[in-house]
């Protein structure tokens, strides 16, 4: 078993990389140093220093306090928990550089942590087994596929179309606005009730039909291999439920074989083939935070510390 | 079975693209171009991703199905003029689903999307470079102002200095007024790396086809040189070298390459890049063009296998 060793005296810190208004970060946050670790979590991404170095076949990987001067390998950190969007606000440009800029620089340069790192790291894998990262939906599922995994089928089609395809079966589909990256669900548009002010505009818009399957979809949280699942209402956030059943935990399973990550979200449906993954994701939603935080939170200690909370 | 056609996607406009249609044209192969800039304004898919050889673009009143193609060449930029560099919401769904449709085909696709992502982060793709088996400049991607001072004191033959991620920008040499500038690196991190003094090498991997050009150039970055002295020529690489740089393409998933390297007084090859969307004219005009005939090629040859391309890519 890990112990909590200590850099010239003090705690090894746990190095939280969110913003600071992710729900997560925030509620993971309190837990760990309720059970006394030291976590830092970087304000703003310029609060943070960093170094990736290359040399003749050797790595360096360096991590920088600018409010207190240390510097820690990442060997010398407890581990490294990145959620949601990084504290992205490089606020100080005193030289008048881009910001935007800046923040592509900032984003971009970060790649290597995740391979490199000595430490346990959990959240954004490297773009090496993920280059799509999963954060749109059809090309989440393209990377199933690409990883052996079981999609949920897709059918492009224009949304001036969609009335006239008897094949899609509005209340048993889940339709997918193509082009907005919050991909607002269009389930109600057939009926009339569009939630979007500028339909003129959604009649050269593309929309992904997904069908909805055989049975009610399974949202099951993993971490590691455990996993519980969570049942959607129409009313309200989920209600937390038992372990998945074992064809949905094989599921799990499989998708854990496949992502270097051990912190995943997955949504599936029973379709004519068995059952198959209409959404995986690596974040999760802010009003989830609560609902699983007492399941999840002993799980992410004891990965960063190797200590088993009873 | 009947002959099918090469499709190229990409906008018109653009000189690559144009020149990769004169030359597969001039070479009387069977290809179809989609206008992307078409495309922009107006297009509907159809189709299913279980089964992508059924989608369908319409675009323009004529009709794409990917199954008719033996193989893509595909240049996906956005080079239409607008104020706003944002595309509106369908356009820009339009974009995400045309790369999807591609990414998903079974046949060829020169290059796959996805499959060069690595080139949006150097130091990350520098490190990538090297695992396969090609020497790369000693390197240092940071923010920290005392770590960047560091390392170019230990550079006795100077450094340079370029952005971390797919944006270009002009590869520079440190120099005394840039150490006076580092605490400014705290807000925007930078790459660092030992320079190699040498001639400028660039390689096109066109599967498992090498095509090297030589450039004399008294700058940095030769692409800025403004002097008219930069000289190209045809360069042989060793075999030695032409297999790395053809396992380095495979493994980014790639099957189109252009490939930055240095050659230093040694006649070692030092690698800075990876490109998965080579700008490839000049080059091409330098050779003859030998790197548009083997692509031609790779295009054509792909429809005459039976055992089609795996949709599958590797960035590792």
């Amino acid at each position: 078993m890990k112990t909590r060793a200590h850099h010239f005296g003090e705690e090894r810190p746990l190095l939280l990389l969110s913003h600071p208004a992710d729900r997560l970060a925030q509620s993971f946050r309190a837990f760990a140093e309720k059970q006394g670790l030291s976590v830092w979590q970087p304000r703003r991404i310029d609060d943070f220093g960093w170094s990736f170095g290359i040399d003749g076949g050797e790595r360096s990987l360096t991590f920088t306090r600018f409010d207190t001067g240390q510097s820690f390998t990442s060997s010398e950190l407890l581990g490294i928990f990145c959620h949601g969007q990084p504290p992205l606000d490089p606020a100080r440009t005193e030289d008048g550089a881009d910001r935007r800029y800046a923040m592509i620089e900032y984003s971009n340069a970060l790649w290597p942590i995740w391979e490199n790192a000595s430490c346990p790291v959990v959240g954004q894998p490297p773009p090496t087994s993920t280059p799509l990262l999963f954060n749109f939906g059809v090309e989440a599922r393209i990377e199933m596929r690409r990883l052996g995994l079981p999609a949920a089928p897709d059918t492009l089609v224009s949304f001036e179309r969609l009335a006239a395809r008897a094949d899609i079966d509005p209340a048993r589909t889940r339709l997918t606005r193509s082009g907005r990256y919050s991909s607002v669900l269009a389930r109600h548009a057939l009926s009339g009730e569009l939630p979007f002010s500028e339909p003129a505009m959604l009649g050269s818009e593309m929309v992904v039909a997904t069908p909805l399957g055989d049975s009610d979809p399974r949202m099951v949280l993993s971490f590691g291999g455990d996993a519980f699942t969570l049942a959607p209402r129409d009313d309200g956030p989920p209600t937390v439920e038992n372990a998945p059943e074992p064809e949905v935990l094989a599921l799990v399973q499989r998708v854990r074989e496949r992502l270097p990550t051990p912190l995943f979200l997955m949504s599936a449906v029973r379709g004519q083939a068995g059952w198959v993954i209409t959404k995986l994701s690596l974040q999760l939603p802010f009003w989830m935070v609560d609902l699983v935080a007492d399941w999840l939170h002993p799980r992410l200690y004891g990965h960063f510390t190797g200590e088993v909370l009873s | 079975m009947s002959p099918r056609p090469i499709l190229l996607i990409g906008p018109t406009i653009e000189p690559t693209f144009g020149h990769t249609v004169r030359a597969l044209h001039r070479e009387g192969r069977d290809i179809e171009v989609m206008d992307l800039g078409d495309f922009w304004s107006d297009a509907v898919l159809t189709g299913t991703l279980e089964a992508p050889e059924s989608i369908v673009i319409e675009t323009r009143g004529k009709e794409y199905r990917l199954g008719d193609y033996r193989s893509f060449y595909t240049r996906l930029v956005d080079l239409r003029q607008s104020p706003d560099p944002t595309p509106v919401a369908a356009e820009w769904g339009r974009f995400r689903l045309l790369s999807a449709a591609l990414a998903a085909q079974p046949a060829l696709v020169v290059n796959r999307p996805g499959a060069g992502d690595s080139n949006a982060s150097k130091p990350y793709q520098t490190a990538l470079i090297e695992r396969h088996g090609l020497r790369v400049p000693r390197s240092l991607s940071t923010n920290i102002p005392a770590r960047a001072r560091e390392f170019i004191a230990s550079c006795p033959r100077g450094a340079i200095y370029k952005s971390n991620s797919g944006m270009r920008s002009i590869v520079q040499a440190v120099g005394e007024a840039d150490l006076g500038r580092f605490d400014a690196l705290r807000n925007c991190p930078v790459l660092f790396q030992e320079r190699i003094w040498g001639d400028d090498v660039r390689v096109h991997v066109v599967g498992d086809a090498c095509h090297a050009v030589r450039i004399r150039s008294a700058e940095v970055d030769y692409r800025y040189d403004r002097s008219g002295n930069v000289v190209s020529e045809p360069f042989e690489l060793t075999p030695a070298a032409a297999e790395a740089c053809v396992r380095v393409t495979r493994a980014l998933g790639l099957s189109f390459s252009g490939i930055d390297l240095l050659l230093d007084a040694d006649g070692e090859l030092h690698c800075l890049e990876v490109n998965p969307m080579p700008g490839y004219s000049g080059y091409d005009h330098t050779l003859g063009g030998e790197i548009s005939r083997s692509l031609g090629a790779l295009l054509h040859a792909a429809g005459n296998s039976q055992d089609r391309a795996s949709p599958v890519c590797s960035l590792g």
